[in-house]
């Protein structure tokens, strides 16, 4: 017997469901393969941490922490919104958006520039920028 | 009483209204739901929580149960779901952990595995040696054959349960534990062998 066959075999060992001629097989090996007999070993003990895990009890106060829980909650139901405000807050989101648009777009195509006249009036001609204009003519002082 | 009642009567009266009603299913499976998350986590206070965390989603869920399966399938599959999406982000932590710790952040407290009192010391001791090992050889296995071996070891369920579970075939089911077998053996001799070289 190899170390492969016996190996495959350790989980029925175990369980001493193995036939009487393979049983003696896996033991005779066992008691020469120290690397099989490793793996025996780990393998109960493997299987004593499970059967540990599985002895323990969950906390005894769980179901009134999980009822406690659920007080909390209102019904157990995935609260549905209506379709109507599902789809009218959306909706009524992009309407506004599309009017704002709109309004800017038609404000924007009001504006008309003022056509040139081609000349000046006489008045504007008559300012002259270069020279600063005495202030006292502004004063109520008309001494 | 309600005892006599069939899980599917319970589920009509917990969704007329009748929120007590909900910890009788609480009672009839909290042990199941404790052990697969046992199974997955390994760590006690961890498992109660989120057993806890499966209850709490089944009942907000349970307007979508449609009887199509029984209601021990359905139950199992949250908290498979639950327990995996616990053990990816507990990794994605480690991750960050190891990380840190390369950076001299402080080393997580050890966690003991918590044994009933019928074992005797030297036991405890040995099994809180293995129980790392065994929960790393259990974390090295693909989420598949994880969840086959853990429904099958811990809640000693039979493939056909097993199959519904995981919504597959039998044959499945037999070759996942088979394969997980094989691979928990790899993992747990590498486990000895770099432990004791």
């Amino acid at each position: 017997m190899n170390c492969e066959f016996c190996q495959k075999e350790l989980e029925a060992h175990r369980l001493g469901s193995l036939p009487d001629n393979i049983r003696i097989q896996v033991e005779t090996h066992l008691q020469e393969c120290t690397k099989c007999t490793e793996v025996f070993k780990m393998l109960e003990l493997a299987e004593r941490v499970i059967h540990a895990e599985k002895e323990l009890d969950s906390n005894p106060f769980l179901a009134t922490r999980i009822m406690s829980r659920i007080e909390d909650l209102k019904k157990p139901v995935i609260p549905k919104t209506p379709v109507f405000a599902r789809v009218a807050k959306p909706a009524l989101f992009v309407i506004l958006l599309a009017v704002v648009m709109g309004m800017g777009v038609l404000i924007g195509s009001m504006y008309r520039p003022v056509p040139d006249r081609g000349s000046l009036p006489v008045e504007m001609s008559m300012i002259d920028d270069a020279t600063i204009e005495s202030v006292v003519i502004f004063s109520n002082d008309q001494n | 009483m309600i005892n006599n009642l069939s899980d599917s009567e319970i589920i009509r009266r917990v969704l007329d209204g009748e929120r007590d009603m909900f910890r009788e299913l609480v009672a009839r499976y909290q042990p199941m739901i404790f052990r697969v998350c046992m199974g997955f986590i390994h760590q006690k206070d961890d498992a109660d929580d989120l057993t806890q965390e499966v209850f709490i989603q089944a009942y907000l869920s349970l307007i979508r149960f449609k009887g199509n399966s029984s209601f021990s399938t359905w139950i199992y599959r949250i908290a498979v779901n639950v327990s995996l999406n616990k053990v990816r982000s507990t990794s994605r932590n480690f991750i960050l952990q190891r990380f840190d710790s390369l950076f001299g952040a402080k080393k997580n407290k050890e966690i003991r595995l918590v044994i009933p009192d019928n074992e005797n010391p030297e036991s405890i001791m040995i099994l809180n040696e293995h129980r790392e090992w065994l929960q790393q050889s259990l974390n090295g296995l693909p989420e598949n054959q994880r969840t086959a071996i853990v429904l099958s070891k811990y809640d000693d369920l039979s493939q056909m349960e097993i199959a519904m579970i995981m919504n597959t075939t039998e044959g499945a089911v037999e070759s996942l534990i088979q394969r997980a077998k094989v691979n928990l053996r790899k993992n747990l001799s590498a486990f000895r062998k770099k432990n004791t070289d």
